[in-house]
């Protein structure tokens, strides 16, 4: 299967703990198990990624600090994951090393933001997918990402601090389009409200959500344009369906596997079908 | 609870001021499309950025065309875009194309760019560097310029067909508003010199217009291809004896009014290298590199600058070419221009890497007689080694240095 152009799809929010890397490496699984090659790119210095895949942290040389580098030559160091499982997703971790990348960036680098994007056209990755994890702050990886993009989601837990955070990163994304002259933009393909607890008075009072009988319902006290969903739409985006909180994500994580292999079957997966369907289709239209 | 909670619609303002200032862009959206059709115009080489470009360019004809309707305009009365700096245009797709003009006709209206007579007055320095070459004296082409009504925004090559069939007028839309040549190429400029797709060349060509347009009166009596170099190659002489050339890294990436305050502060003989050095700067482009890398390609001898308009070919490939000069080999002129040429499409043709050109010109030197540099040795370079501007508390460093390399080499031998 090879599609006609790669989709870069950078996971973007400037709140920590939104669920950015869970997303990373779910919807990563769910679209290699579809049979399109995936890349992912760890661009946090945190390296958390490794613990979802089960990995040992990488020495510079063989992580993202090594691709941002002045004397990269086009031999991404990647690394195949979950290979008893699948055969076509590779990762380059982030971590540490990063910090130096960030120095480079925001003070030698001609290039500065635009240094991934130029790698990208220089010595292009050979993958359907290339799914790029970002840190909480945006400067200066969350520039680097988002140009080197050619779409983007945007996690968010439906908390007030965090609706704040997915305000300013709309106001931050159309800046940056402008500052960076990024054309075509990345496209925003949605926000997904992530890690969401139900039974949480805020979570059901930002979502306007509840659940009766089991179902999710409209929580028919609030008003609606006082709902996150319904501001996301205002803004002509796209808000997707909500993504449960869930302990066996991070159960799953201490395996170093995503859920849908350490639990075949498990619901709470299911609740990424509609964000996996919108790139599906994205891929399939191009 | 006396206070009063803040909802989420209050939260997305920020969301929603910023939304609503993209949709107000969008609404000058031609100037946008025009904007990128000049970025594209001045940086695609790639067929796809070409299609690209062809595509949006079509989109515009057939919007003014809408808008204004097509006329026909006398020939004498367009140049091309001087600001434009790819201009290749291989001879016989001249011809090919005039030929299929004269058998079917012209398709698309060539799009147009009314000059204001004050801008005309103003743009005149810079032109008559570029334009009429063909004109022998001043005179000659400044009675051209006096007719000239419009420049050239798309359809040069329907246009010089068109002349080649003998026509005097041509089937044009105009672009409408007032346009600033300059600061358009500035700002494409801007944005994507540090894509490896500007030839070295045009990047030099660009780079002359722009520090001319912002600084007029560096045109002096000497054609500025050869003045701006020379005063830039001062500059950084000059830093260098200052011991502040290293300092122009770290300056590329500070603002605007810190780059000048250092500028102002580094002791410049004349205020011509402080205005020259303040426009690459704004650009974020070293000095150093220009001067060493881009402005020497304004020096290449007509055959090489050619190739390069023909062929892109680039310049680490052309600096081995130019090793063929007639002196060297001990040839006519018109010799080693030939051996250039022929060597060059070989290079071209058979898509030879670096390594490769670089044995090919070896083997041609070689040929007339000139045999290859040798490599180095170690010992060379260690014979090669100055120790006369050491400091005293280098020395023991030196000695120390060179001691554990001894130490080294009789590990290495057989005993």
């Amino acid at each position: 299967m090879k599609v006609k152009e790669q989709v870069r799809l950078s996971i973007q929010s400037n709140a920590g703990g939104s669920g950015k890397t869970t997303m990373t490496v779910h919807l990563a699984y769910a679209i290699a198990a579809k049979g399109y090659t995936v890349t992912i790119l760890e661009l946090d210095q945190s390296g958390s990624i490794k613990r979802f895949v089960g990995l040992p942290p990488v020495p510079k040389e063989r992580s993202m600090a090594a691709v941002l580098d002045k004397d990269f030559h086009g031999e991404y160091p990647l690394i195949q994951i979950w290979t008893e499982h699948l055969k076509n997703v590779t990762l380059i971790q982030g971590g540490a090393s990063l910090e130096e990348s960030i120095q480079l960036i925001i003070s030698t680098l001609a290039s500065k933001y635009h240094v991934l994007a130029h790698t990208f056209a220089d010595y292009p990755l050979d993958a359907d997918v290339v799914i790029i994890d970002t840190p909480a702050s945006l400067e200066p990886m969350g520039k680097v990402a988002l140009a080197a993009a050619t779409h983007l989601l945007i996690p968010i837990k439906p908390e007030y601090k965090d609706s704040d955070g997915a305000s300013e990163l709309v106001a931050w994304y159309n800046e940056t389009v402008r500052e960076l002259r990024l054309r075509p933009k990345p496209e925003i393909i949605g926000f997904v409200p992530t890690r969401v607890d139900l039974d949480f008075g805020p979570h059901k009072m930002i979502l306007g959500l509840e659940r009766q009988k089991g179902k999710v319902v409209r929580k028919s006290n609030i008003a609606e344009e006082e709902t996150l969903p319904y501001q996301i739409h205002q803004l002509g985006y796209t808000c997707f369906p909500i993504v449960r909180e869930s302990s066996e994500y991070i159960n799953a994580s201490g395996y170093g596997l995503p859920l849908q292999v350490y639990r075949p079957g498990n619901k709470a997966i299911q609740d990424l079908d509609p964000v996996v369907r919108r790139i599906l289709a994205i891929l399939e239209d191009k | 609870m006396a206070r009063q909670k803040i909802g989420l619609s209050a939260t997305f303002q920020t969301a929603n001021q910023s939304q609503a200032s993209v949709i107000e862009e969008l609404e000058g959206r031609n100037e946008e499309l025009e904007a990128e059709i000049a970025r594209l115009k001045v940086t695609t080489t790639s067929d796809t950025g070409k299609v690209e470009l062809e595509a949006k360019l079509q989109q515009l004809a057939a919007s003014l065309e809408q808008s204004g309707g097509s006329q026909d305009v006398p020939l004498n009365e367009i140049t091309r875009n001087p600001f434009q700096p790819r201009t290749i245009f291989p001879k016989d797709e001249i011809l090919a194309f005039a030929n299929i003009l004269s058998e079917e006709g012209q398709h698309t209206p060539i799009i147009l760019i009314p000059l204001a007579p004050e801008t005309k007055d103003q743009l005149w320095e810079q032109v008559k560097l570029v334009l009429f070459s063909d004109l022998p004296t001043e005179a000659d082409k400044r009675a051209a310029w006096a007719n000239i009504r419009y420049f050239i925004f798309d359809g040069e090559r329907r246009y010089r067909s068109q002349a080649l069939l003998g026509a005097t007028k041509i089937r044009a839309v105009l672009r409408s508003g007032a346009i600033d040549f300059l600061r358009i190429q500035g700002e494409a400029l801007t944005t994507t010199l540090h894509r490896k797709d500007l030839h070295e060349l045009n990047l030099a060509t660009c780079l002359v217009q722009q520090i001319l347009y912002t600084h007029p009166e560096i045109a002096g009596e000497d054609s500025p291809e050869s003045t701006i170099p020379k005063i830039l190659e001062a500059a950084i002489n000059r830093l260098n004896y200052l011991d502040k050339a290293k300092e122009l890294r770290a300056i590329l990436n500070v603002s605007a009014e810190a780059q000048t305050a250092w500028l102002a502060d580094a002791d410049f003989k004349s205020k011509t290298e402080r205005q020259i050095l303040e426009v690459l700067l704004k650009f974020r482009l070293h000095p150093g590199s220009i001067d060493s890398n881009v402005f020497p390609t304004l020096k290449l001898p007509d055959d090489l600058k050619q190739l390069i308009q023909t062929t892109g070919l680039e310049i680490s490939k052309l600096n081995e070419l130019k090793k063929l000069s007639a002196e060297r080999l001990q040839l006519s002129e018109a010799e080693a221009v030939d051996l250039r040429r022929q060597l060059g499409s070989v290079m071209v043709q058979e898509k030879l890497k670096l390594s490769e050109v670089k044995t090919l010109i070896e083997k041609a030197l070689f040929e007339h007689g000139i045999q290859p540099k040798k490599k180095k040795t170690a010992a060379d370079q260690i014979r090669g080694l100055k120790f006369d501007k050491l400091k005293l508390e280098e020395m023991n460093d030196v000695r120390s240095a060179l001691e554990q390399k001894l130490v080294e080499l009789q590990a290495m031998q057989p005993t």
